[in-house]
């Protein structure tokens, strides 16, 4: 009895001393679909400054060649914004000074949503080299594409401070529900980055397929407009709308009303489902992604 | 202790077809599954590599050199069997991860070496020797848009063996680059050698690995034909492609036929009996080429053999009729048809 105990001691300190590397590396890797994805998913945050690197210096590389750098994001939008606020509060009738702001707010809240579906179609892609040189969690792309996505967001930030300041606005407290509001959005966007990074490697036509069914999606979601335009027939369009829903628990705030307990409930609710859906489907596929490059 | 083990792992891609036959054998590549609709790139390998292990890969381009890299990297999961490693992998091949031809050479070591597994701290210690070693001099600063291939070769090659890992993963990287980096380059693999515990390289160069690895498998068409020693694994393998060939086997005469081509585009000295059997599956393919049948009467002449005298005839009067100047070879056939 004794001696058994002292060697179960004797096996654990052994389990102990061992260095991470030197943990056996199976492949393809064992277990269920979710046990396969979760480990994924704390190996790329595990290489957190892979991802937190490569994020930001391809924002830097991306403006590497022009004159006013990363700031042409900034200045595009606000011509988007001014061109939009003169011709649209006219013909929505709408308060210019009121609805300037809520188009700005909503274009920059819609522009970081937008990101993580459009662009994150080419994140596995273009991810190849690294993918087919090492056993690499592929959830780190959608890490750094959120990443880079924030970064730009900060970019556009800079205008709404402008804006704000510009109108003599402030949007009370209410502002600092924002906080949580983005951390859902970044939350959503993860599983929606890697679930097009996924599908689009294996389905090439997704990538201009989604890029269209955003564009749409951008006049179909109250962005431009506010959803009580819509009537009492069509409002549901907007209330069974997730993208709809995302926007608000950021817009909102920012702008200074607090969002409905429908739109938290509704992005909470996206991001459970959203995430188990892509987490099952990573584990099922993790092992054959690096086959369809 | 560094281990990785391959156990009956299979490497097959899918691959949609529009059309296509039965399970042909191409000359170069994997076998072609219509009916599955697969692509088998390896096939049933096992093999298992210890601490100290120095592996070579050989085999003609699409034999499944690259694919078997990747599959011991992780990168490819085996489709049935399985891979096990136990130790850091670093790897060296056609492409740097995280490479960027917008960032310069400075940035570019800090975005390929921490995809590579290095720490922050760790780079920072080492980014001079990896430029010096690389030799960018001012260059280090400029965009990798305007480096020559051979320049970006150096920086790949400079930063994926400053990781110092304990399995490392080469594919023939050395080959490229000019003379003077290519000894260097050697040399930087030797002391990583003495470091790291199981290396693996493919290359189409016999020398380099007979000089480097203490164990070879040959591979072809995505199955392991033989392993052994690097120096005996080729002879003994052409042995066997002579012997088939000689005996008629449409297979072996295209495999001699490889060989052969494959050695005269890296300028080594073709064995005389290979040669026969290539240029015999060669004249099959195209029968009037009148340089080859030439070159066939010689390199049998030259092993003090002579061909059948049905065959030999044959050829001669091929030969006769383009060149009807040539009095040795009416005289050799007057001998052969009395």
């Amino acid at each position: 009895m004794k001696a058994h105990a002292q060697i179960e001691r004797l096996s654990l300190s052994a389990e102990q001393d061992q260095r991470p590397s030197a943990r056996p590396a199976v492949s393809p890797a064992p277990g269920g679909p979710f046990e396969v994805a979760w480990a994924d998913v704390t190996a790329a945050l595990r290489i957190a400054p892979v991802w937190l690197h490569s994020g930001w210096i391809d924002v830097v590389w991306r403006f590497r060649r022009t004159r006013l750098g990363p700031f042409w994001h900034t200045f595009g939008l606000a011509a988007f914004v001014i061109v939009m606020g003169v011709v649209w509060s006219t013909i929505l009738r709408q308060d210019p000074t009121q609805y300037f702001r809520y188009v700005t707010v909503s274009l920059i809240v819609w522009t970081l949503i937008a990101s993580f579906v459009t662009d994150a179609t080419g994140i596995v892609i273009a991810g190849q080299a690294t993918a087919l040189s090492m056993r690499f969690p592929y959830p780190a792309f959608a890490f750094a594409h959120v990443w880079r996505g924030l970064l730009i967001f900060a970019l556009h930030f800079v205008l709404y401070l402008v804006v704000m300041l510009g109108t003599l606005h402030w949007p009370g407290w209410a502002v600092l529900l924002a906080l949580p509001g983005l951390l859902l959005v970044i939350a959503n966007g993860v599983w929606m980055s890697l679930l097009a990074g996924m599908l689009s490697l294996n389905r090439r036509d997704l990538m201009p397929a989604i890029a269209s069914a955003m564009q749409i999606m951008m006049f179909v979601t109250p962005v431009f407009w506010p959803r009580d335009m819509l009537g009492a027939h069509l409002a549901f369009a907007a209330d069974f709308n997730p993208f709809y829903h995302l926007v608000r628990v950021v817009r909102d705030p920012l702008l200074g009303t607090i969002p409905p307990l429908d739109a938290w409930a509704w992005v909470v609710g996206t991001l459970v489902l959203g995430a188990t859906a892509t987490l099952w489907l990573y584990g099922r596929w993790r092992d054959r992604l690096a086959y369809w490059y | 202790m560094a281990r990785l083990s391959v156990e009956n792992a299979w490497v097959e891609f899918p691959v949609r077809l529009t059309r296509g036959g039965r399970g042909k054998v191409s000359r170069t590549g994997g076998e072609i599954d219509a009916a599955r609709g697969v692509v088998t790139a390896l096939r049933d390998i096992s093999f298992e590599l210890r601490d100290g292990d120095r592996l070579g890969l050989m085999g003609h381009n699409g034999a499944g050199k690259t694919t078997m890299l990747r599959l011991m990297a992780g990168a490819y999961p085996p489709t049935r069997g399985r891979v096990v490693s136990v130790g850091s992998i670093s790897t060296l091949f056609n492409a740097t991860p995280g490479l960027s031809l917008d960032g310069t050479g400075r940035e570019n070591i800090l975005t390929c070496a921490l995809h590579l597994g290095m720490s922050r701290r760790r780079i920072a210690q080492k980014v001079d020797e990896i430029i010096d070693f690389a030799e960018l001099g001012d260059y280090i600063d400029l965009p990798v848009r305007i480096y020559s291939a051979g320049m970006v070769t150096r920086l790949g090659f400079a930063v994926a063996t400053a990781v110092e890992p304990e399995i490392l993963l080469l594919d023939e990287g050395l080959a490229t680059g000019d003379a003077h980096f290519a000894r260097k380059a050697e040399a930087r693999m030797n002391v990583l050698i003495a470091r790291s515990s199981i290396l693996v390289i493919a290359s189409h160069s016999e020398t380099l690995l007979a000089g480097m690895c203490n164990r070879c498998l040959l591979l072809e068409h995505g199955r392991i034909l033989s392993d052994g020693p690097a120096a005996q694994l080729y002879e003994t393998y052409r042995a066997t492609v002579v012997a088939a060939a000689r005996a008629d086997d449409a297979e072996a005469l295209q495999r001699a036929y490889t060989l052969t081509t494959d050695m005269a585009r890296r300028g080594e000295a073709i064995p005389l009996e290979l040669e026969e059997q290539g240029l015999r599956h060669a004249l099959r393919i195209s029968p009037d080429d009148a340089m080859m049948m030439q070159r066939l009467l010689d390199v049998v002449r030259a092993q003090g053999r002579a061909l059948p005298a049905e065959e030999e005839a044959r050829l001669l009067l091929a030969l006769l009729d383009r060149h009807p100047d040539r009095d040795d070879h009416r005289a050799r056939l007057a001998e052969l048809l009395p």
